[in-house]
């Protein structure tokens, strides 16, 4: 599976894709760091899972989901946020992204996360 | 006969002067009698007018007497001339003349020298020209009482209307005086009948005459010594809002000296409307800036919390052969990011939660947050909190979360700054959460064994803006911004005293409410 992370923390971005790969080397990770570098990223690739921050420079994450569902094969979009308010969830699948996920997510359970949509 | 050496028995009467002629003699004569009767009822007037006249001065009143002799002895002599036409009595119509001669010389002087004080005397013109004038003057002093009069009425109607028109209640305090004119005691009087308005209780419960007997508290706090700087050093004094608490309603309570009749006048009037709208709106701007304020930090908070989990992970991973006290350390630091994540997820909850549901509370997982909130701070001040709610299944509170967590962190808040400034050292710094119930209410208990609360104070600790903490420390919004999130989900904070200080958060059972 050819998996996007995108966050504008540089650190973040890093330790997703390490834990990640460290425990699921089987997938191909991809990082970017808004949500311009992830759309251009989607374009080249033919990419499966977007896990995209909320709030980013240039494209924010909601954004980000809206110009991916206008190509041929979209990717299946999550949002990993800091926010510290709830975004309203329904308005958000409209906009593609299938769920919320908040701060600090445990890493034992994105693994477990990623690990089960490959499967499905 | 003899007289002085004269003797005029044989001199001829005066008659034979006129040769007896009777047609001379008889008007002489007659004339003469006449003039005598005359000038012997002139005195009698003049005596009847001295007598009337009692304001005329002493002089007037010593020529009057001169005249009335002056007249008197004209009368005489000419009597004796009478007499003197058939006799011949020369000798007394001498001695008669003489004196007639004495008292006019004396009269004639007395005239000359009193002609200037005479002639002050006002003539009948210039008496009626001055009553005239006088008669004038009243006139138009009575047209001026009258302007004034009808001025005055219309002032009084004026205040009469302004009295009646105004909402305050206004009571009149009169100082009571002891022999060495210090003020001792007031009395209070009514003025009007929107006191009842306002206090909503009959006007006769704030007329005494002593409020030293009456209103013992005036006394205590303060109120006495107000009274009596307002009534010495005049001026006004303004307590908006008052600390009168009368029938849970809040006044603004104006005192101003009345320098007619030296009283002091008190105007109350009940603003619990405003004063409740006031808090509320502080109340919600408080929240709202809370809300805010988490809701920024827990965003700041959350990222870095995701790094340090995932650093975390990998630096355990990357150690060869971990040691145990190594692993304890990596699981230290898994507890206290979930710690903290927890916390954060609380706080935006909190925040998020709408500020008047109502929900039923897990007593024992609630006062856990709570406790979490603060044990920072518990730790940083050395304090020891202890909790003695758990295992009380059967007790559940029906609350807002949001309110109730800021009134507990409030009260746990104010024990650790209090027991953090007590300078008594080697005492154990003790906070403790306790609840309780029984058949009427059920109540949430934060006490400490601080210094307690100054008896003067106790009356004040929910007024807003009353701190006892220092500049910088405290903002004075604390007890009573808890004091109104209780009110508006029905509960209530008191204050108890014993060794230590309790402030019970209390929620009447529904049915008792």
């Amino acid at each position: 599976m050819n998996i996007l992370f995108c966050d504008d923390g540089e650190t973040i971005l890093e330790l997703y894709v390490n834990e990640v790969a460290h425990s699921l080397p089987m997938h191909k990770l991809f990082g970017a760091k808004d949500g311009a570098e992830g759309l251009k990223i989607c374009q080249e690739h033919q990419i499966d899972y977007v896990f995209t921050d909320g709030r980013m420079p240039i494209k924010d994450g909601i954004q980000l989901s809206k110009d991916l569902q206008k190509l041929a094969s979209p990717p299946k979009v999550y949002m990993i946020t800091g926010y510290a308010g709830t975004y309203d969830e329904e308005e958000l699948l409209n906009y593609g992204i299938r769920e919320v996920f908040y701060k600090p997510i445990d890493y034992d359970w994105l693994i477990e996360f990623i690990n089960n949509l490959s499967q499905d | 006969m003899n007289f002085l050496g004269m003797d005029t028995v044989d001199f001829m009467p005066h008659g034979h002067c006129v040769l007896w002629q009777e047609k001379i003699l008889y008007p002489m004569v007659a004339s003469d009698v006449t003039i005598f009767l005359s000038y012997s009822a002139i005195p009698f007037g003049l005596f009847y007018f001295y007598r009337k006249r009692t304001d005329l001065s002493p002089k007037v009143k010593a020529l009057l007497i001169l005249f009335v002799l002056f007249i008197q002895f004209c009368g005489f002599s000419h009597l004796i001339t009478a007499y003197n036409y058939w006799n011949a009595e020369y000798h007394w119509e001498l001695i008669i003349k003489v004196l007639t001669a004495l008292v006019s010389l004396a009269t004639a002087i007395v005239v000359i020298k009193n002609i200037k004080a005479l002639l002050e005397i006002p003539s009948p013109q210039q008496y009626s020209l001055a009553n005239k004038k006088l008669k004038e003057l009243n006139d138009n002093l009575e047209e001026q009482v009258k302007a004034r009069t009808e001025e005055l009425q219309l002032k009084t109607s004026l205040l009469e209307s302004i009295i009646t028109s105004i909402d305050d209640g206004i009571v009149e305090y009169t100082p009571i005086k002891d022999k060495e004119n210090n003020i001792v005691d007031f009395s209070a009087r009514v003025l009007n009948d929107k006191i009842e308005h306002q206090i909503g209780l009959p006007k006769e419960n704030m007329e005494t005459d002593s409020m030293n007997r009456d209103f013992p508290k005036y006394i205590e706090d303060k109120s006495f010594q107000d009274f009596i700087d307002i009534y010495n050093n005049g001026g006004r004094k303004v307590y908006d809002p008052s600390s009168i608490k009368l029938n849970q309603r809040t006044y603004r309570a104006i005192y101003t000296k009345n320098i007619q009749n030296n009283t002091i006048l008190l105007f109350l009037a009940n603003i619990t409307e405003q004063e409740n709208l006031r808090m509320q709106s502080i109340t919600n701007s408080r929240l709202s800036a809370i809300g805010e304020l988490t809701g920024g930090v827990a965003h700041e908070i959350n990222s870095p919390l995701q790094i340090i989990s995932g650093a975390a992970r990998q630096a355990e991973r990357q150690i060869k052969d971990v040691t145990e006290d190594q692993k304890k350390s990596f699981e230290l630091i898994r507890t206290t990011i979930k710690r903290i994540s927890k916390i954060v997820k609380n706080l935006k909850r909190l925040t998020h939660q709408a500020s008047d549901e109502i929900v039923t509370l897990n007593i024992s997982n609630f006062l856990d947050e709570v406790k979490g909130f603060v044990s920072m701070k518990l730790n940083a001040a050395s304090v020891t909190l202890i909790s003695t709610y758990k295992d009380q299944d059967d007790f559940s509170l029906e609350a807002n979360e949001v309110a109730l967590s800021q009134i507990l962190i409030n009260l746990i808040n104010n024990s650790i700054d209090e027991l953090a400034d007590s300078k008594e050292n080697g005492k154990e710094k003790v906070i403790e959460i306790q609840i309780s119930q029984n058949e009427h209410s059920k109540s949430i208990i934060i006490s400490d064994n601080g210094r307690g609360i100054l008896e003067e104070h106790l009356s004040k600790i929910f007024t807003p803006l009353f701190t006892t903490k220092e500049v910088g420390k405290g903002t004075g919004l604390g007890l009573s911004l808890s004091s109104r999130l209780a009110q508006n989900m029905g509960a209530h904070i008191q204050v108890m005293h014993d060794e230590r200080t309790h402030f019970h958060v209390i929620f009447n059972n529904k049915d008792q409410s």
